[in-house]
């Protein structure tokens, strides 16, 4: 009895702390921070992309993710689709992940890119699982000159243009073999030393530190819920000022039956210091398959004006 | 009127003197007996003056176990007519006592009942008389005095007579004893001669037709399910240049209730007591089952032999009392060539164990048996032979040699503690020595195991340094074949490594080693 009302507790208060964040953004206390290229879809441990060691987690054999943003709004046009497909080779250790993305933005700007993933696994002193993995992305754009800033796509000049370039998003982490708990740090969009820097259109460089899993501060017990923390710092491009992003995200779980269970709970970001973001999720888990929808509370910049933007995500992941 | 009385008294006794049935009493005497394995046919014939007419033979004097419409009788004569077979028990005939040993114990045992008998009554005698005489202690009474010349000559009596009784009662105890000693020596007799106390007999009655007075045989056979038979094998083996000397004999026992007298006997693998049912053909498995059950003091067990019944007759006739107790006797003697070489599995016994190697094996056509091995004249053990071979081949263990010996070291190392690494790796290495002390050049084979993984398993194992051995990987054997001079010393060392993937480090622990089991003879 002590133990369940210990987890009660918690899940009390830091649903509560959810609650309290969704109201404020939504009654504009606070101003509600932007999409940015990476932030619309949830920097996150298990994302193919952002984290190509995942790849070799053995949790992850063949899986395919699909997911799809849209602000469904004519004024505001946004929509996002990411297919991923991962496969983990467990004679050699290996996975593979292929990312397929297309992105398009107002006034018909694309951002398309093909992404390949792989990544290794090793035993550090028979406990934990180190991973190392790499992306590379073939990135095409069909936009004017300028960059992939922080938030948004910023062009500099006007005539629409298609480019072609690639980078490299690398990571390394450190887990338990599955994955409950795990450091990670990633560096994304990384120049190519083959790639001539494209100086038409220009990614900024991320670094990503993700920690996991902090449910374990307030029960060690518990059964898939999970607290973990993101953070992450890139150059602004267009003021050349490194930022910080924090994020806190909650799960929690609640059985239906033996093989299905929900899932939810919500992305708290605090972001460049001075906005906080709130994603919300709930997602259907079964146990080949699951369904995710989230909706994420931002708005969008335009001269220093913030434009509400709300993005719905669906997202289905399915294990082959 | 006078007349014809007369002819019908005349007429009337004739047709009697025709229609009378004739019984005439025979004890017919054991020809022979075929033994099965748990029942025997017993097979009687008797030469009788039949008289004309129809007549009744009773056969008497029979097994009281015949079993159920298995008699079956025939006469010489083809013009004698067997009309009806009945069998039946006859319980106020006594059996005709065969065993001389037991009628002489028995009528000890009754003699001793009956001294027994008259011990008890001479005792309650003595006794009643103690308790009368010393019932009342005082002397005339409480009443009265009582002269003492008179207590004197009271007091002589009653120490007389008091010790005179219990002296008396103390040797009737004494002999009661040893007399109730004797009882339990002789009745102790009785059980270990299995006597069959039985009394009743079984007779079977024929009635037959005959056409004319004449000497007519009759053999009449049945079945009794109290006999059987179980193999016992004499293996001998003489050294390495003779023939392997087979020696094939059976345990009989007979517990019919009637002996068996200087009798032809057959020995045969079928089972007639199974039935009328129609036969069928079914897989050949040669697996020794483990169901057993007690019978009259005989323990069975049930064996899976062949389809093919093999039938032996036996030489000589014997004699075997109806007693439950198994009689030895020779069935046959083989002198089998083989081939012959050491085995030695030194994971498990270090030293080499004499296999003998028998081509052709299944035309023997034994069934699975005891086998005693004899190796150059000692007895080495027994063993149970399972005589189907699978490849015709049969590899017969003949005992241990402490001549030869080996000596197996393993040395195991692993990298558990490493600070990086996807896989547990066990490297393991084994030292085999192997010396011939005997003075002659042998043929060793030498067996060691290695752990077995399937193909399909995460875990790699690799083998080295394995030279001339035979590999067998579903088995997980190594078989080196060669030959020993007298002292001369090989050595055999390989070394294997297994690979472990660390998939699941939350659950590793050390790699547990998969063995399989080979067959190792039990002396």
């Amino acid at each position: 009895m002590k133990h369940r009302s210990k987890i009660n507790n918690t899940f009390l208060s830091l649903s509560a702390i959810t609650l309290v964040a969704m109201l404020l953004l939504t009654f504009g206390i606070y101003s509600p921070v932007y999409c940015q290229v990476y932030n619309y879809s949830p920097i996150n441990y298990r994302d193919i992309e952002t984290n190509p060691s995942i790849v070799a987690s053995g949790s992850k054999n063949n899986q395919i993710n699909i997911n799809h943003l849209n602000t469904f709004s004519s004024t505001t046009p946004f929509s996002y689709t990411n297919i991923q497909l991962s496969k983990y080779f467990e004679s050699i250790f290996s996975g593979l992940g292929l990312t397929a993305n297309n992105t398009m933005m107002k006034d018909g700007i694309h951002y398309n890119y093909l992404g390949l993933s792989a990544a290794y696994r090793n035993v550090l002193f028979n406990k934990a699982f180190i991973k190392m993995g790499a992306t590379y992305k073939l990135i095409s754009t069909n936009a004017p000159s300028g960059s992939f800033d922080y938030y948004s796509f910023t062009p500099d000049g006007l005539n629409r243009q298609k480019n072609v370039t690639g980078n490299l998003n690398l990571s390394l982490s450190v887990s338990s073999p599955s994955d409950k708990y795990f450091v990670s740090i990633s560096s994304l969009n990384n120049n190519l030393l083959w790639n001539k820097k494209n100086n038409s259109i220009q990614f900024p460089r991320y670094y990503v530190f993700h920690l996991g899993n902090l449910m374990s501060l307030f029960d060690g017990a518990n059964r898939g819920s999970e607290i973990s923390y993101t953070a992450f710092s890139t150059l602004s491009l267009t003021n050349n000022k490194t930022v910080y992003n924090q994020a806190i995200d909650f799960k929690f779980v609640l059985n239906i039956t033996r093989n299905a269970s929900i899932r939810y709970g919500s992305r708290v970001e605090y972001a460049e210091n001075r906005y906080v973001q709130c994603i919300p999720f709930i997602t259907l888990f079964k146990r080949k398959s699951a369904v995710t929808f989230s909706y994420n509370f931002c708005s969008k910049e335009n001269n220093s004006q913030f434009t509400p933007l709300s993005i719905i995500q669906l997202s289905i992941i399915y294990n082959l | 009127m006078k007349n014809l009385l007369s002819l019908t008294l005349v007429t009337a006794i004739v047709f009697n003197s025709f229609g009378q049935n004739k019984e005439i009493e025979i004890n017919a005497d054991i020809k022979s007996v075929t033994i099965y394995n748990s029942s025997a046919e017993i097979n009687y014939q008797k030469e009788v003056l039949l008289p004309e007419g129809k007549s009744t033979l009773v056969f008497t004097n029979l097994s009281p176990f015949i079993v159920e419409n298995t008699t079956t009788i025939s006469a010489s004569e083809p013009n004698v007519d067997i009309i009806t077979v009945t069998e039946k028990i006859n319980y106020t005939k006594e059996r005709k006592e065969q065993n001389v040993k037991a009628a002489y114990f028995q009528d000890s045992i009754a003699i001793i009942k009956n001294e027994m008998g008259l011990l008890k009554c001479k005792e309650d005698a003595l006794q009643k008389e103690k308790d009368i005489l010393f019932k009342d202690e005082s002397i005339g009474g409480v009443s009265k005095g009582v002269a003492v010349s008179e207590i004197e000559k009271a007091s002589v009596f009653f120490s007389k007579r008091y010790y005179e009784l219990t002296k008396e009662l103390f040797e009737s105890d004494v002999k009661e004893k040893m007399l109730m000693n004797s009882l339990s020596r002789y009745t102790n007799q009785i059980n270990e001669l299995s006597i069959n106390t039985l009394k009743a007999i079984s007779e079977i009655q024929v009635t037959v037709i005959n056409p004319s007075k004449k000497n007519v045989v009759f053999a009449f056979k049945f079945l009794t399910t109290k006999g059987g038979w179980a193999p016992v094998y004499d293996c001998k083996y003489l050294g390495t240049d003779s023939p392997l000397k087979f020696i094939f004999r059976a345990n009989v026992f007979n517990a019919s209730g009637i002996p068996w007298e200087n009798v032809a006997i057959t020995l045969s693998t079928a089972n007639p007591t199974s039935g009328f049912n129609t036969p069928s053909v079914n897989s050949r498995n040669n697996n020794q089952s483990k169901t057993t059950k007690n019978e009259d003091g005989v323990q069975f067990q049930e064996l899976m032999v062949t389809n093919a019944i093999a039938e032996y007759a036996i030489k000589h006739k014997y004699s075997i009392p109806s007693d439950s107790k198994p009689y030895l006797i020779d069935v046959e003697s083989y002198s089998i060539n083989a081939s012959y070489n050491y085995l030695l599995i030194p994971n498990i016994d270090p030293f080499g164990f004499l296999m003998a190697k028998i081509p052709d094996w299944n035309k023997y056509n034994l069934i699975p048996g005891v086998t005693n091995i004899y190796n150059k004249g000692s007895f080495m053990g027994k063993t149970f032979l399972n005589t189907y071979a699978e490849n015709d081949t049969l590899s017969l263990y003949l005992g241990k040699d402490k001549n030869i010996q080996s000596v197996r070291k393993e040395m195991s190392t692993n990298n558990q503690q490493t600070i990086i690494g996807n896989y547990y790796v066990d490297k393991t290495v084994i030292s085999l020595s192997v010396k011939n002390n005997s003075p002659e050049k042998l043929t060793i084979q030498v067996i060691d195991q290695v752990p077995v993984f399937s193909e399909n398993e995460k875990t790699k194992f690799n083998l080295q340094n394995i030279d001339f051995a035979d590999y067998d990987k579903k088995e997980g054997t190594l078989t080196w074949n060669f030959a020993l001079a007298q002292n001369e010393n090989k050595t055999l060392d390989y070394k294997y490594e297994i690979k472990a993937p660390k998939n699941d480090i939350t659950d590793y622990k050390m790699m547990k080693k998969k063995f399989r089991l080979v067959t190792c003879p039990s002396f």
